[in-house]
């Protein structure tokens, strides 16, 4: 990465953090329009620090997905309902997901929209439900520490940002890295099944890519299942127990009686609750 | 290096802004969306990755990283909902009892 990349990618990093500071939401000093002005400025900092990388393999879709993606997250944390917060997440998991098929990750992309858009998202929908607050309250209206928490944030972002560039030029040049084209059909050999299922398997599919298209003889859903079935074997029964372990956990949790607190004075007539938050 | 680069820098952003919310909002619902984002942005970091060393060791983390997104979201919802019935309010700020 140049150093002109770094130093813009830095000035997006600042005016995309202070514009975060004016949108979170703040009665006093929230300043919606100036905050939105300073994040898009940042948002156009941040596409020509892309540009100024310039690395091959990402497109117009890469930007427009890219966006998409930060634009909608911005709108998840500064939004002050709780039930956009979570629809705005669908559209990021949404580009997310999209993201994952330009990298070549289709099978991943479609577990991504499936599981969280398709579950995760339904149980945080049913939650807000179930919890409800009567119109916005106080404690979606006010942040807490905005100042610090985005300092925090963007702080971490350009911290990251430049050792992982760092660290991606010094490997590139120690060794090199093996380049993408023949990805999926080297994955499928180096996924650490030299026999058995994936090779076996993989016939049908490699007949019929042959018929069709000189294409790569695995999909990626195949290749990715084949690691995930015989090098990631334990990590796949321990995944298995710990849904199994926090399925109990859940299950006992919601089956807790709930004691109600004496301290919290007088507890507020149904429908009122969560309207007004008392000074603890 | 296909995109690499681009994607490690969207996956810090997303990651950053998911910390910076879960930082400053106060209602709990909104905190673990937060939570989330951050497992997003480190999905696409791991993605691309994966890309650039042409394995699929990313994705099968990114796979696993999934498994812990739905355990985190299960657990985290429950207590959300006892929380909730305990005092009333999503404040996070209602449970700092500890404060000095």
């Amino acid at each position: 990465m140049t150093p002109a990349a770094l130093y813009t990618l830095y000035a997006a990093f600042v005016l995309g953090g202070t514009g975060l500071y004016f949108l979170l939401p703040n009665p006093d000093r929230g300043k919606p329009l100036a905050g939105a002005a300073l994040g898009a400025l940042g948002l156009v900092a941040l596409v020509v620090a892309w540009a100024l990388i310039g690395d091959a393999g990402t497109g117009a879709a890469f930007y427009v997905l890219g966006l998409v993606a930060l634009l909608c997250t911005v709108r998840v944390i500064t939004h002050p309902k709780p039930v956009y917060s979570a629809l705005y997440f669908v559209l990021t998991v949404l580009a997310v997901a999209a993201l994952c098929v330009l990298q070549g990750a289709e099978f991943l992309a479609a577990a991504l929209v499936i599981i969280y858009a398709g579950a995760i998202l339904v149980t945080y929908v049913f939650v807000i439900m179930l919890a409800q607050q009567s119109g916005p309250s106080s404690t979606d209206r006010r942040s807490r520490e905005p100042f610090l928490s985005v300092c925090a944030g963007f702080v971490t972002m350009a911290v990251i940002t430049a050792h992982a560039s760092k660290a991606l030029e010094s490997s590139v040049a120690a060794g090199g890295t093996p380049r993408a084209e023949a990805r999926l059909a080297s994955a499928a050999a180096e996924s650490g099944a030299p026999a058995g299922l994936v090779e076996d398997e993989a016939k049908p599919s490699d007949d019929g890519a042959k018929r069709s298209a000189p294409k790569p003889v695995t999909g990626n859903a195949m290749a990715l299942g084949g690691a995930v079935m015989t090098r990631y074997m334990v990590a796949l029964q321990l995944s298995g127990l710990l849904l199994l372990i926090a399925m109990v956990g859940a299950v006992a949790m919601s089956r807790k009686r709930v004691p109600q607190e004496g301290a919290v004075s007088p507890r507020a007539p149904l429908g009122q609750a969560g309207r007004e938050v008392p000074p603890y | 290096m296909p995109g690499t680069t681009e994607y490690v820098i969207l996956g810090a952003c997303l990651f950053a802004l998911g910390m910076a919310g879960f930082l400053a909002r106060r209602n709990l619902i909104v905190m673990f969306l937060c939570t989330e984002i951050m497992f997003q942005g480190v999905v696409l970091t791991v993605v691309g990755f994966s890309q650039l060393w042409a394995n699929l060791d990313g994705q099968a983390y990114a796979l696993f990283l999934l498994v812990i997104a739905a355990v985190e979201a299960g657990l985290a919802l429950g207590l959300v909902v006892l929380l909730y019935r305990r005092r009333g309010t999503l404040d996070a700020e209602a449970w700092s009892v500890m404060r000095g």
